[in-house]
């Protein structure tokens, strides 16, 4: 975790935000994700991965620093607006 | 109220700028002052505009995150009414009508006949429809992998409603290896061979629109001149051996949300407002391995 990372942060409205769409990109990459488990070897015709690449870009405007933990995407800090980024995978 | 985040446009003289003026009329009549505006519910989802005679109107909308009610500004100077014309009425001047003769005195004589102007032209209607432009529509490739991340960028005029405006990706062709199988994809919730022989509705659940889930059918990213998504196919790890070849032809289309049916087995009835067809073609030469990228 970098300095000045923080998680809790004060502005409950960007956390639930933040929140929010990891829960939307850990439906996408769960349901439709070709990254992780059984999904590897799957191709797309677009549609999944394009929107997971959204959702992490849009959790990178927010701020959020998270990884994959070798299940999900879980939330390891937040930063400040625009300086967001994923963290190597676990497991 | 919803405010539009929208740059600030001129109406061009068309049809769209008598609704501010509407709904200013509306806030008058509600007792409200100033720029405040009586929320008025429209269905944007389609309209027809008068496209009368010019009329500069400054117009200032802004555009957020949420359907539902608008707001709109247009300047607040004079009763014209915008896209409407007065009849034409004859005076009580002491010039004559059009194609009338002047009385005249005796012995004076009469001046040729003045022919009359031509009748304007019939006002036509004019629809104000959104539109779909493809960019970045190119290729990445480096080594065996090859990327196109393609955006759809739709642009939604003022003051259409852009939650009621949705993309539906259709699919042609097939995603093989070197050795002849398909590789497999998510298609309507189930997992299928990339080989699809002919034009069929691209969606990895049953609902036809594009980048919908269970929480939402709208999922787009708002801009200032509608919004936009991507989409970027490709093999297990975009990973291209020698002898691979993914041939895939897309049909992108722009439609009313409220006309497409919440679900799909591959195809819809309904009418799309503009299609455009793009490509995702690679191919792994068997020998060295080198992508190209030949038109299906």
């Amino acid at each position: 975790m970098a300095r000045g990372d923080s998680v809790g942060s004060r502005e409950p409205g960007r956390l639930r935000e933040i929140q929010t769409i990891l829960a939307q990109l850990n439906d996408w990459e769960q349901n439709y994700g070709t990254t992780y488990g059984d999904a590897k070897g799957l191709g797309s015709t677009g549609e999944a991965n394009a929107r997971i690449a959204d959702l992490k870009d849009k959790l990178c405007g927010l701020g959020a620093v998270f990884r994959w933990n070798g299940e999900r995407y879980v939330l390891v800090a937040t930063a400040a607006p625009g300086q967001g980024r994923q963290l190597a995978d676990l497991g | 109220m919803r405010q539009f985040a929208r740059k600030p446009v001129s109406n061009r003289g068309s049809g769209p700028a008598s609704l501010p003026r509407r709904d200013e009329a509306a806030g008058r009549a509600a007792g409200m002052s100033g720029r405040q505006v009586a929320p008025v519910e429209h269905d944007f989802g389609r309209m027809s505009v008068f496209a009368g005679p010019p009329v500069t109107v400054e117009t200032t909308l802004k555009r957020g995150n949420s359907g539902g009610s608008s707001e709109v500004r247009g300047d607040e100077t004079g009763d014209e009414t915008v896209g409407h014309s007065e009849p034409r009425t004859r005076g009580s001047s002491q010039r004559p009508a059009w194609g009338e003769r002047p009385s005249l005195g005796t012995g004076q004589s009469l001046p040729p006949a003045v022919a009359p102007p031509a009748a304007p032209a019939a006002p036509t209607s004019t629809e104000v429809v959104p539109s779909l432009s493809f960019s970045n529509d190119s290729y990445v490739d480096s080594g065996k992998t090859s990327h196109k991340v393609i955006h759809f960028d739709v642009t939604v005029p003022i003051p259409l409603d852009d939650h009621k405006i949705a993309l539906v990706n259709n699919i042609q062709g097939h995603g093989k290896f070197a050795g002849g199988s398909f590789w497999k994809v998510k298609m309507y919730g189930s997992l299928v061979d990339a080989n699809f022989p002919s034009m069929q509705v691209d969606s990895v659940d049953a609902d036809p629109v594009y980048w919908s889930d269970a929480t939402s059918r709208w999922n787009y990213n708002l801009t200032d001149t509608g919004f936009f998504a991507t989409d970027d196919p490709g093999p297990p790890a975009y990973n291209f051996d020698p002898g691979d070849e993914t041939k895939f032809k897309f049909k992108t289309g722009l439609y009313w949300l409220a006309d497409l049916p919440l679900t799909t087995s591959g195809s819809i009835s309904a009418t799309p407002i503009e299609e455009k067809t793009w490509e995702y073609s690679v191919v792994a030469d068997p020998t060295t391995g080198a992508l190209t990228h030949p038109a299906i």
